[in-house]
C-alpha cells in the first residue's frame, strides 16, 4: 500500500514537472497551411532592417489580392531592382553582377545545367482577402518575416491573430467567413492536407484522444459550437447505431459491456434505450426472464441471481430491493414492468407489495406523480378509493 | 365517462397529411429553376456477425446478424439563390458575413434490414416455437425499417433575427437524444440571449419512419396489457391483450407489439432561452414537457361481455384524459476564460423533472488546460427517471455519485492521456455499491504508422475488467488505409459464464476509389468464455459528393 502511493506520488511529481515545462503558441495549423518547400537563401531581416525595404516593395500584388490561393511571394523581377542577376556560366555573367546576383547565392546546391529547385507554397484552406486588410500593417499579422531570414509557416497567422482584430466573428460563429465552407453552410473539416479538427483551449474542445467517449457534456453545454462543424447525420451515424468508431465500443466489447454500463461515463443511455435496446438483445441471447433462457431461478446451480435474491413470501434476504433502490436502470434493462408488477401491485389478491418505500405518502413526488399522469398510479390502485397523497 | 373510440390510426392520418402535401407542392405554380448547391451523400452498409446466447446446458448457440443498411442523406443549401444573388450584389464587400435570410432542406434516410437468425429466427417459449419477433416486439424495428431521422426546411437569419426549422428535427441536448415532427423558431433578440420555442410531436418509436429506440424510456418494453372490467366496479384486473383479435397485425410487425398507448400522440413544447453572440459562453436554460391522450376504447379488441371502460381502470371516471409523459427543466453553461496561460472552460448542468419532484441528474466540471497538457476534474449525481406511463417512476430509487478526473497530453502526433473515475451506489448499510477504475492511454507515430494503446482496469460492484487495447493504422498508399488491432480483457467476478479472458483481433481497410467513393472493410476475430469463435465482418460503400448545379 506505502508503495502505492510512493507510486502515485511519483507520478503525479512527473506530470506536474511536464505541465511546468509545457506551454507557448502551437503555430498556424497544417491543415490550413500546408508544408512548404522554400530551397531559397533569402533574409527579410536583412532587407526590411538595414536596408528598409518595404514589403510591398517586393510584394506587391499583395495590395490587390483578393483571394488567399493567390501566390504573393516576389518573381525575380523586384531582385533585378538592386541586384545584377547572373544567368548562365561565371564566364558570361554581365560585368555588374556581384557575389549576391549569383545564382547559387539565391538558389543554394544550385550547379550549372542542372534544374532550379522548385518553391512548393500550397494554397491555404482558408478565404482571405490581403486588399481588405491593405491598411493593416503586414507585421500585425506576419509577426516574424520582418526579422527572419526565410519567412516560413511559422510566420503564417493563427486565429488567435485573426481574433485580435475580429473579436466580433468568432462571437457570432460566422466561421466560413474565413473557412471554407460545406454545401449546408458548415465548416468544411476535411481538407487536402488534413482535417480541420479544433485544438482545445478557449477556440475550442479537442477532439483527439477519448473526445469521442467524452463529449457528451459540450455537446449538451454548447450544442451551437457542435453545428458549426456538424451535421446531425455526424451524430445519428453513431447514436442511432448505423457505425460505431472504432475505438469506441473495442474489439470484444461484449464482454466488458457489465461493467462499463455501471461506470456512468459516457452514459449508454445516450444512444441505447434500456427498455428497446437492452431488453430485446438480453431476452435474444438468453439473458432475461423472457424468451428462451437456461438460467433457472431457484435452482442453485442455474440461477442467474442467488437464492433467496427476490421472493413472494418475503422469505430470504431479498436483496433485491437494496440492489434496485441503489441501480434500477440495471434491473430494467434485463426485466419489464410485468416481472415487477408480479409482487408490487396493490390489485386485490396479489401480494399487495409496495414499490414506494418510506416517507411516499405526502412526498412532493407523490403528488407530482399523480397530478402529472394518474396513469400510471391506476396501474396499481385500480379500486374505486382514491389513493391519494395526503396522510 | 366514455371516450370515443379511435376513429383512425396515427399513420393513417400522417398519411394523408403527407398526401396532402404532396397535392399542394404538385398544384403551385412553376417557379424558373434557380441555382443552388446540392450535397448528396449515400452509403451501403453491410453487416455480418455472431452473437452467442447464453447456454447452462448443451453446447453454445450462436445467432447471426446479417444487417444492411441504405443510408442517403440530401441537402439542398440556398434554394432561390438568396444568398448566392446577395454575394453577387455585395461583391465588393465579399467576406462580411451573411445576414440571410438563406433557405434550405435536409433529410436524411434510411433503409434497414436484419435477415440474420437474430431477429428472423425462433424462440422457445416453454414446449411451443414462436417467431422471435412475436415474442420480443422490440426485435421488429430492426428486422425491417424504411425510417428518416430527419427532414426538414430552414430558413436562417429571416428578417435577420428569426432562424426557423419545419419538420422532422434530430436533437441532442439537455434533454437527451429526441426527435420532433413540428417546428422551431429562434429568435435573435439582439441582446446577448436568443429565445427559442419549439413545438409539435415527439417522435417514438411507433411513430411513421422513425428511428428505433427514440422513445423516451421505460414504456418501450411496457408490458401491453388492458384493464378488464369485474362484475362490480373497481374488481377489474390487467391482462394480456388478446391479440388475436389486434387490428394491427401484420406479416413484418410483431404481435406482441400492440400497446396503443404507445401509439398515441405526444404533443410537445419547448421553451428555451440561451447565450447568443457571448463568445466565451454558451449557456441555456430550457422546459420540455411531453404529454399524451389516454387511449379509451380501442376497438374490436375491446369488445367485452360487459360495458368496457377503455384501456384504464375508468368506471367513475377516475382515468385523466391526458398525462405527462416528460417535464423537465435542464439548465447547462460553459464558460471559456485565459487566466495567464491558463485556458479555463468550467461547466455545469442540471435536469430537473417536473413530473417526479426531483433532481433528475446534475454535474460540474473545469477543463484547465495549459499548453499541451489538459486537466478536468468532475462531479455528477444520477438517478434514473423513466417515462410518466411506467410503474418504475413511483419506486424507490436513490442518486448515483460520479466523480471522474481526467489527464490529457498533446504535442504533434503525441498524445497521453489519463482517466480515474469513481462511482457509489447508495446501498444502505451493504457498502458494496462502489465502482472505480482508471485507463491510460498513448498515442503517436512509429515511421509511417499512428499507434495507439490504452490500458484499463475497474472493478467493484458487478465484477472487475482488466485488458488493453493496441491499434495501428498504416497509409498504405494515398487511397489505402489500413488498421489493425488487438484487445485482450480478463473480466471476472461478473458472471460464472463470462468470466475469463477474452482476445480479439481486428483488421480494417479504408480504400478510397476516387473523389467521394470510398469502400471500408472491418473483420473482428475473437475468442471469449462466453464465445469460443466470435467473427465479424462489417463493409461499407461511402459515396458522397457534391455536383454544381
Amino acid at each position: 500500500m506505502r508503495g502505492a502511493w510512493l507510486l502515485l506520488v511519483a507520478i503525479a511529481l512527473a506530470l506536474a514537472s511536464t505541465w511546468a515545462r509545457a506551454g507557448g503558441d502551437r503555430g498556424p495549423s497544417p491543415a490550413v497551411f500546408p508544408a512548404q518547400r522554400l530551397p531559397l537563401v533569402f533574409s527579410h531581416a536583412q532587407h526590411t532592417g538595414p536596408l528598409a525595404i518595404a514589403c510591398v516593395d517586393c510584394h506587391a500584388r499583395a495590395l490587390t489580392s483578393t483571394s488567399a490561393i493567390d501566390l504573393l511571394t516576389p518573381t525575380e523581377q523586384p531582385c533585378r531592382r538592386c541586384h545584377a542577376i547572373a544567368r548562365g556560366p561565371a564566364a558570361t555573367a554581365p560585368p555588374t553582377a556581384t557575389a549576391t546576383g549569383a545564382c547559387a547565392a539565391c538558389h543554394p546546391g544550385w550547379t550549372p545545367g542542372a534544374a532550379v529547385a522548385r518553391v512548393a507554397i500550397p494554397p491555404p484552406g482558408l478565404k482571405f482577402s490581403h486588399a481588405a486588410h491593405a491598411a493593416t500593417g503586414c507585421v500585425t499579422c506576419h509577426a516574424g518575416a520582418a526579422t527572419a531570414d526565410l519567412a516560413t509557416v511559422a510566420a503564417l497567422p493563427t486565429m488567435d491573430t485573426c481574433a485580435g482584430c475580429h473579436a466580433a466573428a468568432l462571437t457570432q460563429r460566422a466561421c466560413t467567413t474565413c473557412h471554407l465552407g460545406t454545401a449546408g453552410g458548415r465548416v468544411r473539416t476535411a481538407l487536402a492536407d488534413g482535417a480541420l479538427i479544433p485544438r482545445g483551449g478557449v477556440t475550442g474542445p479537442d477532439h483527439g484522444g477519448d473526445f469521442a467517449r467524452d463529449h457528451g457534456a459540450i455537446a449538451r453545454s454548447a450544442p451551437a459550437a457542435c453545428a458549426t462543424c456538424h451535421q446531425e447525420r455526424d451524430c445519428s451515424d453513431c447514436h442511432a447505431g448505423a457505425i460505431r468508431a472504432m475505438d469506441f465500443h473495442p474489439a470484444g466489447y461484449l464482454a466488458m459491456h457489465a461493467v462499463d454500463s455501471r461506470r456512468g461515463g459516457p452514459d449508454c443511455g445516450t444512444c441505447h434505450k434500456t427498455q428497446s435496446f437492452c431488453v430485446a438483445c438480453h431476452e435474444r441471447s438468453g439473458v432475461a426472464m423472457r424468451g428462451a433462457t437456461d438460467f433457472r431461478a431457484g435452482d442453485p446451480q442455474r440461477a442467474f441471481h442467488p437464492l433467496g435474491w427476490a421472493s413472494v413470501d418475503r422469505a430470504g434476504p431479498n436483496r433485491h430491493a437494496a440492489a434496485a433502490r441503489a441501480n434500477l436502470a440495471e434491473c430494467t434493462s434485463c426485466h419489464r414492468e410485468d416481472t415487477c408488477l408480479r409482487c408490487h401491485t396493490a390489485e386485490a389478491g396479489g401480494p399487495r407489495i409496495s414499490p414506494h418505500g418510506p416517507g411516499w405518502r405526502g412526498s412532493a413526488r407523490c403528488r407530482a406523480l399523480a397530478a402529472g399522469n394518474g396513469r400510471m398510479c391506476l396501474r396499481c390502485h385500480i379500486s374505486l378509493t382514491p389513493v391519494g397523497c395526503d396522510g | 365517462m366514455t371516450r370515443p373510440a379511435r376513429a383512425t390510426c396515427y399513420g393513417a392520418r400522417v398519411a394523408r397529411a403527407l398526401a396532402a402535401a404532396i397535392v399542394a407542392v404538385a398544384l403551385a405554380p412553376a417557379a424558373p429553376a434557380r441555382a443552388y448547391r446540392l450535397e448528396l451523400s449515400a452509403r451501403t452498409i453491410a453487416k455480418l456477425y455472431e452473437l452467442p446466447a447464453l447456454r447452462m446446458v448443451g453446447g453454445d448457440l450462436s445467432l447471426s446478424r446479417r444487417q444492411f443498411r441504405q443510408d442517403l442523406t440530401v441537402t439542398a443549401w440556398d434554394l432561390g439563390d438568396l444568398a448566392a444573388r446577395r454575394a453577387r450584389r455585395q461583391r465588393a464587400l465579399r467576406g462580411l458575413p451573411d445576414r440571410g435570410p438563406v433557405v434550405w432542406v435536409t433529410a436524411d434516410l434510411q433503409l434497414d434490414h436484419d435477415f440474420g437468425a437474430w431477429t428472423m429466427g425462433q424462440v422457445a417459449q416453454g414446449a411451443d416455437r414462436v417467431d422471435a419477433i412475436d415474442a420480443i416486439p422490440e426485435l421488429a424495428s430492426g428486422a425491417v425499417g424504411f425510417t428518416i431521422p430527419y427532414a426538414y426546411l430552414a430558413i436562417d437569419r429571416l428578417g435577420g433575427a428569426l432562424d426557423v426549422r419545419l419538420g422532422r428535427q434530430l436533437r441532442f441536448d439537455e434533454f437527451g437524444g429526441a426527435g420532433l415532427d413540428g417546428a422551431l423558431v429562434r429568435v435573435h433578440t439582439g441582446l446577448p440571449v436568443a429565445v427559442e420555442l419549439e413545438a409539435g410531436l415527439r417522435v417514438r418509436d411507433r411513430s411513421p419512419l422513425a428511428i428505433a429506440g427514440s422513445d423516451l424510456d421505460g414504456l418501450a418494453g411496457a408490458d401491453c396489457r388492458e384493464y378488464v372490467e369485474g362484475a362490480t366496479p373497481g374488481t377489474g384486473t390487467w391482462q394480456v391483450i388478446d391479440r388475436s383479435r389486434t387490428p394491427r397485425a401484420t406479416r413484418l410487425g410483431s404481435e406482441g407489439a400492440f400497446c396503443p398507448q404507445r401509439d398515441a400522440w405526444q404533443p410537445t413544447v419547448e421553451v428555451a432561452v440561451a447565450a447568443d453572440g457571448v463568445a466565451w459562453l454558451d449557456a441555456r436554460v430550457a422546459y420540455r414537457r411531453t404529454r399524451s391522450r389516454t387511449v379509451g376504447l380501442i376497438g374490436a379488441v375491446d369488445r367485452l361481455d360487459h360495458p368496457d371502460t377503455g384501456l384504464y381502470p375508468d368506471e367513475q371516471g377516475q382515468a385523466p384524459a391526458w398525462g405527462d409523459d416528460a417535464e423537465l427543466v435542464a439548465a447547462s453553461a460553459r464558460a471559456r476564460r485565459r487566466v495567464a496561460r491558463l485556458a479555463l472552460e468550467p461547466w455545469a448542468y442540471a435536469r430537473y423533472s417536473l413530473l417526479h419532484a426531483g433532481l433528475e441528474r446534475a454535474g460540474a466540471g473545469v477543463l484547465v488546460a495549459r499548453g499541451a497538457h489538459s486537466l478536468e476534474p468532475e462531479v455528477a449525481r444520477t438517478v434514473p427517471i423513466f417515462d410518466g406511463d411506467s410503474i418504475w417512476s413511483v419506486f424507490a430509487i436513490r442518486p448515483a455519485l460520479d466523480a471522474r478526473v481526467r489527464y490529457g497530453f498533446r504535442r504533434g502526433a503525441r498524445r497521453l492521456g489519463a482517466l480515474a473515475w469513481l462511482r457509489r451506489y447508495d446501498r444502505d448499510a451493504d457498502g458494496s455499491g462502489l465502482v472505480l477504475g482508471g485507463a491510460a492511454s498513448a498515442a503517436g507515430a512509429v515511421r509511417a504508422i499512428a499507434v495507439r494503446g490504452e490500458l484499463f482496469a475497474d472493478g467493484g460492484y458487478g465484477g472487475r475488467r482488466l485488458g488493453g487495447v493496441v491499434h495501428g493504422r498504416w497509409p498504405a498508399t494515398r487511397a489505402l488505409d489500413l488498421t489493425a488491432g488487438l484487445a485482450a480483457v480478463n473480466v471476472a467476478g461478473a458472471s460464472p459464464r463470462s468470466d475469463g479472458t477474452s482476445v480479439t483481433l481486428l483488421g480494417h481497410a479504408a480504400w478510397q476509389l476516387d473523389d467521394g467513393i470510398a469502400v471500408l472493410v472491418t473483420g473482428e476475430v475473437g475468442h471469449a468464455a462466453i464465445a469460443p469463435l466470435a467473427v465479424r465482418t462489417l463493409a461499407v460503400l461511402d459515396l458522397a459528393f457534391e455536383p454544381d448545379m
